[in-house]
């Protein structure tokens, strides 16, 4: 019988997979609190003192923050349900958890430029308000962690294998 | 690569765009009053311009959907609007 489920590797062990390369390593991030925000995002902000949403290539700061993905609706990241509850608020957004349903990789080191080269169409110097891009062939959310030195992509959770094993192919981690 | 202008994400790759059809082409209204000429003009005849074009695209990253000006022979974008803002609706009402 066809076994069709031998087309595709297995899924890594999320929380030892690494891909080192001379200038680049990509881990994923587990146990991270994702939410989406939707409606009035601007309100949002300011109420939930998060400062201002971060765009594409854009720099994230600390462990709660906001990222923009349309014109009205934010990933917002470590904004905790006891904070917050899920649902309709009357100031005007809705607040869902989508923490299992997107996978965070981090990638660190001076080829970030040369990885986003490769994975997105975006001018890296003419960035867009919007963190949503194509990453290597699928949608992903992606913006700047830390101290700059960082990429953060977050992508849906059934492609993650997928885009691991096109990590895995790339020039950036066979040059060794 | 061409760049298409998402009104909210600014210049994009046009393969992250999806076309949405010519502005302006209403739904009919009426249900059993709409006669079968009208039901066909509305879902299969498209105007095709060869020059100026006025359509509807979504940009796919970010779900906006929106009305663009362009043009079929040189593709050159002259313009896009958010629906609603900068022109009508584009039909997407």
């Amino acid at each position: 019988m066809l076994d069709i489920a031998g087309k595709w590797q297995a899924e890594p062990d999320w929380a030892s997979a690494r891909l080192e390369g001379r200038t680049l390593r990509v881990s994923a991030v587990s146990e991270i609190v994702q939410r989406l925000i939707s409606g009035d995002v601007e309100r949002f902000l300011a109420r939930h003192d998060l400062g201002r949403d971060v765009g594409a290539l854009g720099l994230a700061l600390g462990e709660r923050y906001a990222v923009r993905i349309a014109r009205d609706r934010l990933l917002v990241i470590g904004l905790s349900a006891a904070e917050l509850t899920d649902g309709w608020h009357d100031e005007g957004y809705a607040i869902s958890t989508v923490s299992s349903a997107l996978r965070l990789f981090e990638a660190r080191g001076e080829g970030i430029r040369a990885l986003l080269g490769r994975a997105t169409t975006i001018d890296p110097d003419n960035p867009s308000p919007c963190a949503a891009m194509p990453f290597g062939g699928v949608m992903g959310i992606v913006y700047r962690h830390g101290d700059g030195e960082i990429l953060r992509v977050h992508i849906e959770r059934g492609l993650a294998g997928y885009l691991w094993e096109w990590f895995e192919c790339q020039p950036l981690f066979s040059q060794e | 690569m061409q760049l298409f202008p998402c009104p909210f994400c600014g210049p994009r790759s046009e393969s992250e765009f999806h076309f949405g059809g010519d502005a302006g082409n209403h739904r009919p209204e009426g249900f059993r009053d709409v006669t079968d000429s009208e039901w066909t003009a509305y879902l299969y005849e498209r105007n095709n311009p060869r020059g100026a074009a006025n359509e509807i695209w979504m940009h796919m990253a970010c779900g906006e959907v929106f009305r663009m000006e362009r043009d079929t022979v040189d593709h050159r974008v002259a313009q896009s609007f958010v629906l609603g803002e900068g022109g009508d609706n584009g039909g997407m009402a």
